[in-house]
C-alpha cells in the first residue's frame, strides 16, 4: 500500500495517478491540466485525490506490451489505474508532446 | 480398472482459427470475458486493463499473440487468468480467448516440440491440431 496521496485524472478513457507532492498546479476548466514541474499533463477530467493506493509493480509481461515507464498499476473505485513514475511521464500525456 | 494416462493436463482454448493449450497448473481462473480499459500506446496484443479479485489485471488478446485469423464474434468469450512470464518474475495476466473448450491430458509422446514465439510445440488431438503455449516466454527478454 502506498500511503502517499495521489492525484487521479482521466485521459483517453484511462485513469492515471500522479503522486500529489509532484503536482505543482492544477488548471481547471474545459481542458484541465495537471502541472508537474515545468511540464503539463493533459486531462479530460480530474477526479480528485486518493489518500492511499495499493500499487502493483509492473511485471515483465505488462512492460513488454506497454512501452512507457510507470510505478505500477492500481485500482481506484475498482477501476484500473496507471500510477505514473515522476519524471518519466508518458509523452502521450504531456502537453505539446502527444 | 481404468487405465491411467500419463501426461500433462492442459486447458484447450479457441483463438480465432487456432486451438491453443495452456498447462492447467498455470491457470488460476476462467471467467466470462472481463471488460477491459484499452491503454493508449500499448502494443496491439495488450487488449487493456481489467479488474480481477481486487487487483488490476493486464489482459492480452490470445488471437493476436498467436497471429491467428480472428473468427466470427465468439458466443462465449472468456478471460483465462494465468501465471505468465519468466521464472524470475511471474505475474497474473488475463488471456482473452474465444472459448474455453476442454480440459485434456496430453501424453508427452503426442507432443511435437518446436514453434515460434509463445508456441512451444503442437499435438494432434481429436479436436484438431493444438498449439501448446509456453507462458514463461511472455515478457522474456
Amino acid at each position: 500500500m502506498s500511503p502517499s496521496p495521489h492525484l487521479v485524472f482521466r485521459r483517453f478513457g484511462v485513469l492515471w495517478a500522479v503522486p500529489a507532492h509532484h503536482v505543482t498546479a492544477l488548471v481547471v476548466g474545459k481542458s484541465p491540466e495537471v502541472r508537474v514541474g515545468d511540464q503539463s499533463l493533459e486531462a479530460d477530467a480530474v477526479l480528485g485525490v486518493t489518500s492511499e493506493l495499493k500499487v502493483v509493480a509492473p511485471g515483465p509481461v505488462f512492460s513488454a506490451f506497454w512501452p512507457f515507464a510507470c510505478t505500477g498499476l492500481a485500482l481506484v473505485n475498482r477501476e484500473p489505474t496507471v500510477v505514473l513514475a515522476p519524471g518519466a511521464w508518458p509523452p502521450l500525456l504531456v502537453k505539446g508532446e502527444s | 480398472m481404468t487405465a491411467q494416462v500419463e501426461g500433462r493436463r492442459f486447458l484447450l482454448l479457441a483463438a480465432g482459427d487456432r486451438l491453443a493449450a495452456v498447462e492447467a497448473r498455470q491457470v488460476r481462473r476462467i471467467l466470462r470475458a472481463l471488460p477491459t480499459v484499452p491503454l493508449p500506446g500499448a502494443q496491439p496484443e495488450l487488449l487493456g486493463l481489467a479488474e480481477f479479485a481486487g487487483e488490476p489485471l493486464p489482459v492480452l488478446d490470445l488471437t493476436r499473440l498467436l497471429g491467428a485469423t480472428p473468427g466470427a464474434t465468439p458466443a462465449f468469450p472468456v478471460t483465462v487468468v494465468v501465471w505468465a512470464g519468466p521464472a524470475s518474475g511471474k505475474e497474473l495476466v488475463g488471456l482473452a480467448a474465444d472459448a474455453a473448450l476442454d480440459l485434456v491430458t496430453i501424453p508427452e509422446e503426442r507432443v511435437t516440440p518446436g514453434g515460434e514465439g509463445l508456441v512451444a510445440g503442437e499435438a494432434v488431438l481429436p479436436q484438431g491440431t493444438v498449439e501448446l503455449l509456453d507462458l514463461a516466454r511472455l515478457g522474456a527478454a
